[in-house]
């Protein structure tokens, strides 16, 4: 239950509806027709190299079925975002099948034992050994393929949904750990099947900004704060179980007239705490950002140190909200729980790096009739 | 409180059952959509440039000779229901066709593709079994027995249908015909001559005896076993013209082999001149409004005369080019416009 926010579209019946439905329909009206017409018009005045023609009936049914099963293979393989042994495995093993029983059908062996209805002897072979039947199935597969491809990756780049942006961060951070070394090749061997994550990000889709880093987040980041949580960092490097989570905040306001309201988000989690060590201010514009650092507390076999972040926008308004989107990377184990009432832990953590952006929008669209209200 | 009983029942802590298997995750970055776009089409293009070249190397002659028009030369064999008729076709061939020629007769508004026509055989009789010869198969009906309760070998209606317009081929050198010779071997797929079709054993060493008790198709001018007779290996089932008539065509404009011109003087094509090609015309088309050509084709190592696949690589690859140009400049200009915002 890591991103509770990622089982909202299926309750919210978005991945599957009656528009789905017709796209789905849609691209296998379109495939069909590919798929039956480049064959048709290649192999309607082709020629073997022998002089034989192409032109017969199971040629162009040979034809015709490979190109769909690797068409299907393909748009298969693009939909898989996660690639065990096991995928691979069957992926390919079902394409090895359908040559498999396409050669076993189209032997001798089984035509001298049934001619009625193997009747299809030699074809595999014959046109399969063909370079224009393969050049027809290449060009089919492509024709299928490319828009596919492209509308994926124009709604990857231009709407990222949630478990996109989910996927992407937790790729950037087995990048990061790569780096320091630890797995001599770029695999995940974290748990990818379930994982759920909190409103933090549901911001960060719905206000339509993409998952890219900014890079003057990354630049206003490095120059600051330095040398001193990081040494406080590898001084508790050590200590078991307990990591400093010293945060850093960075923001970026858009816009500022308007309207906007005094939010503080603050780590409510344990009462009576007394949080009053601050470690960074920071206050540029209408926007006052404060993180305050309180003391750690044994819970259980672990120690946690929570943060409490304070966010105060200085104009005022009655109407619209605030959206506070959020990442982090660089974090190896850590559980983010972001706005009220939630704690920040992180347990064996080098770095936690939060960069807020808070970008003031107009109401967000009722897509479900969620609000959002701060 | 924990207890061993409890510990027993906890799952295998090994990957494949805790979900930590390797995996690969690919994820549709721009660094990869892009430039690969790119890539396939660029790799399109160049081979669709080959294939178009190719394609416009191949020399093809066709001519329709149905006789359709009063003043084509085998319009009498129309109008005339007798069979034998012959018509002679005088054509020219301006530059040398390079050899191999292979020489193609085409049907068009056929539909070899029609399931009942395309069901309408016994491919037990036809791999030699004679068990059938005496009990075709229900599917060949009409075309399985005669008026008279005959059984028919090969029975059904490919073929019954088989096409039996012959031709020759003569140049015309100083007014004086010369034959050109036409090789009709090894015209049908290997699978088809070697194992699907078979003829009968020979009964007491006469061929024809195999054939006892069934008839000929109805439109046939000679039984199966007087296919050929000047070679047993052509004759019976196994003739070529016969398997590859048996070949269905998908389409209802195609062609079939005939002959390939690869001997003697010719070998190296048919050089410039006039020409005249004898048709033995029997086969009537006129009736579903069908028509009959023959083509002259030289072939390459893609086939024959293949425009539509070039041009079709060389649409599909600029596409792709076109795409990623498109998707470059969406990613950039939202890509440089997110950073301006996030200023």
């Amino acid at each position: 239950m890591e991103y509770p926010k990622l089982y909202e579209p299926g309750q919210l019946n978005l991945l599957f509806n009656k528009r789905e439905f017709f796209i789905c329909i849609a691209q296998g009206i379109y495939t069909s027709v590919v798929l039956f017409f480049i064959p048709y018009g290649v192999l309607s005045h082709a020629t073997q190299s022998n002089g034989v023609p192409l032109a017969d009936y199971q040629t162009f049914a040979v034809t015709t079925a490979t190109a769909l099963v690797i068409v299907v293979s393909v748009q298969i393989a693009l939909d898989m975002g996660y690639w065990t042994a096991i995928n691979h495995f069957f992926i390919w093993g079902s394409l090895g099948t359908y040559f498999t029983i396409l050669f076993a059908m189209h032997s001798s062996i089984l035509f001298n034992i049934f001619p009625k209805q193997f009747h299809f002897l030699g074809d595999a072979r014959n046109t399969l050994g063909q370079p224009v039947v393969w050049l027809t199935i290449a060009l089919a597969t492509i024709i299928c393929i490319a828009p596919v491809l492209a509308f994926r990756f124009l709604k990857l780049d231009l709407k990222p949904q949630l478990s996109d942006t989910v996927r992407y961060t937790q790729l950037v951070l087995q990048k990061k750990r790569n780096a320091l070394g630890r797995l001599g090749r770029g695999r995940s061997r974290r748990s990818g099947y379930a994982f759920a994550h909190q409103e933090g990000f549901g911001e960060l889709i719905t206000s339509g900004k993409n998952m890219r880093l900014s890079s003057l987040a990354l630049a206003t980041f490095a120059s600051r704060h330095s040398s001193s949580w990081i040494e406080t960092l590898r001084r508790k490097k050590h200590a078991n179980n307990t990591q400093n989570t010293p945060p850093t905040g960075e923001d970026s306001a858009a816009s500022s007239q308007g309207p906007p309201l005094s939010t503080s988000s603050s780590a409510a989690g344990e009462a009576g705490q007394a949080c009053n060590e601050p470690v960074l201010t920071h206050s540029p514009d209408d926007i006052a950002l404060s993180v305050i650092r309180c003391p750690e507390r044994e819970v259980g076999e672990s120690s946690t140190r929570t943060v409490q972040v304070n966010i105060h926008l200085k104009t005022s308004s009655s109407r619209n909200c605030i959206q506070i989107n959020c990442m982090q990377v660089n974090i190896h184990k850590y559980r983010l729980l972001y706005n009220t009432g939630q704690r920040v832990d992180s347990v064996g953590a080098q770095k936690l790096i939060l960069w807020i952006d808070i970008k003031r929008t107009f109401p967000p669209r009722r897509k479900n009739g969620r609000k959002q209200n701060y | 409180m924990k207890n061993e009983g409890e510990a027993a029942k906890r799952p295998d802590n090994t990957a494949f059952t805790q979900q930590r298997l390797p995996a690969w995750q690919p994820i549709l970055s721009a660094g990869i959509v892009i430039p690969s776009f790119l890539l396939i089409g660029l790799a399109f293009i160049g081979i669709g440039i080959g294939l178009f070249l190719t394609s416009q190397t191949i020399q093809v002659w066709e001519m329709d000779y149905t006789g359709v028009e009063k003043d084509s030369p085998c319009f009498r064999c129309t109008i005339l229901s007798n069979q034998n008729c012959t018509c002679e076709v005088i054509f020219s061939l301006s530059t040398l066709f390079t050899g191999p020629v292979f020489f193609y007769y085409g049907l068009s508004n056929y539909y070899q593709n029609f399931r009942k026509y395309g069901v309408s055989k016994d491919y037990y009789q036809l791999a030699g079994d004679t068990g059938y010869f005496k009990n075709p198969e229900a599917y060949c009906s009409p075309y399985a027995y005669d008026s008279k309760k005959n059984p028919i070998v090969p029975c059904g209606a490919i073929a019954n249908s088989i096409f039996n317009d012959t031709f020759e081929l003569y140049q015309i050198i100083n007014g004086t015909k010369k034959q050109v010779p036409l090789d009709g071997k090894g015209i049908s797929w290997w699978t088809d001559y070697n194992i699907k079709y078979r003829n009968p054993s020979p009964v007491n060493g006469s061929f024809a005896k195999s054939f006892d008790g069934t008839v000929k198709p109805i439109n046939w001018p000679k039984p199966a076993y007087e296919l050929d007779l000047t070679d047993p290996n052509n004759n019976g089932f196994l003739n070529q013209d016969f398997l590859v008539w048996m070949r269905r065509a998908a389409l209802p404009q195609f062609r079939k082999l005939y002959r390939r011109i690869t001997d003697g003087d010719y070998a190296a094509g048919l050089p410039a001149g006039n020409y005249s090609l004898k048709v033995h015309y029997n086969y009537p088309v006129l009736s579903f409004d069908g028509r009959k050509k023959v083509v002259f084709s030289n072939v390459s190592w893609m086939g024959g005369k293949n425009d539509f696949l070039g041009i079709a690589y060389l649409v599909v690859g600029s596409l792709c080019v076109i795409m990623s140009v498109v998707m470059l400049v969406v990613y950039a200009k939202f890509k440089f416009s997110d950073d301006d915002e996030a200023r």
